[in-house]
């Protein structure tokens, strides 16, 4: 070693630092070191039933000839897009079609969008970044989202770990008085503070029934003061029975948060109610909700969220933004249509984000908030005999955030019947032969680490970070 | 060289006879000894046997080494029975039992609907269809819901205690419909003890104050609260009761099992 050109000493110097580095970074404490002084939202956005990414985030140009069907057919490529046959029975695909020349690819600069998003979502473009050839590992709903969620294989249909949402909130504290809120969408908390886990609503009538005493069942004043001083110094032998693993410090922790769910005062933001009341008429301007059925569809659940993100009821928030996807059959209305609504509602919220600032800083909401737009696995890319299309494994999502590359697509299914293929994680070159499949586990690593928190939670399902699309 | 005396010596203890085992002292025998019927600790008397308080001389038979089985054990060593775990009530558990505890009322969200029933989906309650499996977590969902079913189950029951015989009532047993802390307070006191068993499954002793003392405290704070400066009415101590009642549902052992 003598001669190395590398001294011993220097070697396991360098060797002790980046190791001490690594595994700080791995670290809670490494995490709250490595966030910013701005604060952390989060978005994440599930789209139910496994969706069709043919339409929205994996297109192919319908022009082309291996995806046409010639004579009856198959095309050759084992993709069949299929856009004239869901024009024929959509109107808005039939103007993307139009507008596109007939490929159905609305480009807009680095990516590709199928002709299922609206405009309202295009225009975000430049802040998204679109992985593509994700290996799923299941065909069943259920494991499929609670992989996403939690970035974690399930034990057979039974979520392992917790939510994506509830680790952040974890993480980077509570904030607010529902810091995390499960829109329409399951939520999982397995070891974590029960402080961070989500308050799981399906629409503004449940979250005025969370926020607001229940009608005729309140105790006056005196009584109240009792009865919570008795809850804040109860401590019986029995209580210390039932403590085995904690169970009864985190009822109580449940039970403090309660009384903070409480606010009748901040539960008018969720008033929603026609005619609007008139301190919410922009934000029923911004998600075009005119008629009372608006107010409980994806654009209601979508203002549901801005409104609580933005007057800092929550932090973080999950929300389902379109159902109804799971179509083996007669495919080509209701996919696009119940697609497209979620699109564009999630494009009407980041927008709705954008116009608002973070109280203390120069930035806006959505410059503070890192998103995750997943669904359980895709569509195939063939039509089935029934005009539906079952299920496929291979899948795309959707990120964007601070730490997170916008105007980027990182990997790409194969031009063969769309399968998975080997990427470079640090250089989003495709390398057959040493690069890495990408699943749900290396997505969930890399958006909890480009906020500069931990993702230790993830160590056995052994992650990859895709450095490729991090800043 | 060296190498190949270390490999040799490594051989020769490879290849040495096995050392005879050692012979380990015997461990303690699995007394199997036929005691009789076993009761768990505290358990009521059935048919004469069992009962007793777990200090005392229980009719099982037990010494003071085994004390706990034999109808609440015997002698003064006390043992503690493990756990196999705590998990708290599901959404059905709870709207079987609150009638129960309640004397037929229940958390009700207006005059026709329960609220168990209405809130099934918000609480998580499997519908088989959808959900088919419950998170029995104590979230800040359940709970902030669960003050809600207790004040509309306590206010339910203690408006309805108010036409009852006393022998019939369920939050006002031991005391008349006027009494406080400080014009019956061994009335307030044998009340409170009724309540922890009824609805914590807690006995406390009758020369035990410290179980109670809490309990006590809410009772006569709300009281004062609702009365001013005034001489309590039946109204009032109503209010004292009601917030008893929602102190004990809303209390970890009335989840918890």
């Amino acid at each position: 070693m003598s001669n190395s050109f590398v001294s011993r000493r220097s070697f396991l110097e360098v060797m002790g630092l980046a190791t001490g580095g690594m595994l700080l970074r791995q670290t809670p404490l490494g995490g709250a070191l490595a966030q910013t002084a701005d604060p952390h939202f989060m978005l994440m956005v599930y789209f139910d039933g496994g969706w069709d990414q043919l339409l929205s985030l994996d297109p192919r140009n319908a022009k082309l000839a291996q995806y046409q069907r010639v004579a009856g057919a198959r095309p050759t490529s084992g993709i069949e897009p299929a856009y004239a046959q869901t024009a024929a029975e959509t109107p808005f695909v039939d103007t993307v079609m139009t507008a596109t020349g007939g490929t159905g690819v609305q480009a807009r600069g680095n990516l590709t969008f199928g002709p299922a998003v609206p405009d309202s979502m295009l225009a975000h473009s430049s802040d998204l970044c679109i992985v593509r050839g994700m290996n799923m590992d299941t065909l069943t709903h259920e494991v499929g989202r609670r992989y996403l969620l939690t970035g974690k294989f399930p034990r057979g249909l039974t979520a392992s770990g917790s939510s994506l949402n509830t680790v952040v909130t974890a993480q980077t504290g509570s904030r607010g008085d529902v810091p995390n809120i499960a829109i329409g969408t399951e939520s999982y908390n397995e070891g974590l503070a029960a402080s961070s886990s989500a308050i799981r609503v399906n629409s503004y009538r449940d979250m005025l029934t969370v926020m607001q005493p229940q009608a005729g069942a309140t105790l006056p004043a005196a009584s109240e003061a009792a009865v919570r001083n008795f809850e804040d110094t109860d401590d019986t032998c029995e209580q210390h029975g039932y403590d085995v693993g904690g169970l009864v410090g985190a009822f109580k922790d449940g039970r403090n948060m309660a009384r903070q769910l409480v606010n009748p005062a901040k539960s008018a933001l969720f008033n929603f109610a026609i005619p609007a009341p008139a301190a919410l008429t922009d934000l029923y301007s911004a998600f075009s909700l005119n008629v009372s059925a608006d107010l409980t569809s994806m654009r209601g659940r979508a203002a549901l969220a801005g409104q609580a993100m933005v007057n800092g009821v929550s932090n973080v928030v999950a929300v389902s933004l379109a159902n109804g996807l799971d179509d083996h059959f007669d495919l080509f209305n209701q996919q696009a249509v119940s697609q497209q609504a979620g699109w564009d509602a999630l494009g009407r919220l980041i927008a709705y984000l954008k116009s608002k600032q973070v109280p203390g800083t120069s930035k806006n909401f959505w410059q503070c908030t890192s998103m995750l737009v997943f669904s359980e696995f895709s569509r195939t890319p063939m039509i089935n005999t029934r005009d539906g299309r079952d299920h496929h494994l291979v899948s795309s999502c959707l990120l964007s955030g601070p730490g997170i590359k916008g105007n980027t697509v990182f990997g790409a299914s194969s031009n063969q019947g769309m399968q998975v293929q080997k990427w470079n994680l640090n250089s989003g070159a495709l390398d057959p032969s040493g690069g890495k499949v990408i699943r749900p586990a290396d997505v969930h690593a890399t958006i909890v680490d480009s906020m500069g928190l931990s993702y230790s939670h993830l160590s056995n399902q052994s992650p990859n970070l895709i450095r490729a699309i991090q800043r | 060289m060296r190498a190949a005396i270390f490999c040799s010596v490594l051989v020769l203890a490879a290849c040495a006879e096995e050392a005879p085992p050692v012979e380990q002292p015997a461990g303690p025998a699995l007394d199997v000894e036929d005691k009789g019927p076993v009761l768990p600790i505290d358990h009521p008397p059935i048919d004469g046997f069992g009962g007793g308080a777990a200090t005392g001389g229980g009719a099982g038979g037990g010494t003071s080494s085994d004390a706990g089985s034999g109808g609440g054990g015997g002698g003064a060593v006390v043992i503690t029975p493990e756990s196999a775990g705590t998990q708290r009530l599901s959404i059905r558990q709870l709207a079987l039992s609150m009638p129960v505890v309640l004397g037929g009322n229940t958390w009700m969200t207006n005059s026709t609907t329960q609220g168990f029933t209405a809130r099934a989906a918000t609480l998580g309650e499997p519908d088989y269809i959808n959900v088919v499996d419950e998170n029995l977590e104590p979230s800040a969902l359940h709970l902030k819901f669960m003050g809600d079913a207790a004040r509309d189950g306590c206010t339910r029951t203690a408006n309805a205690d108010a036409a009852l015989a006393s022998n019939s009532r369920v939050l006002m047993r031991f005391v008349g419909l006027t009494d406080t802390v400080t014009s019956n307070s061994a009335g307030v006191d044998a009340n409170l003890r009724y309540l922890k068993l009824r609805f914590h499954g807690v006995k406390v002793a009758t020369n035990d104050g410290a179980p109670i003392a809490g309990l006590r405290t809410v009772f006569d704070a709300a009281v004062r609260g609702a009365a001013g400066t005034a001489t309590p009415t039946a109204a009032h101590v109503k209010e004292g009761w009601r917030s008893v009642c929602v102190a004990l549902l809303t209390a970890p052992e009335y989840h918890l099992y």
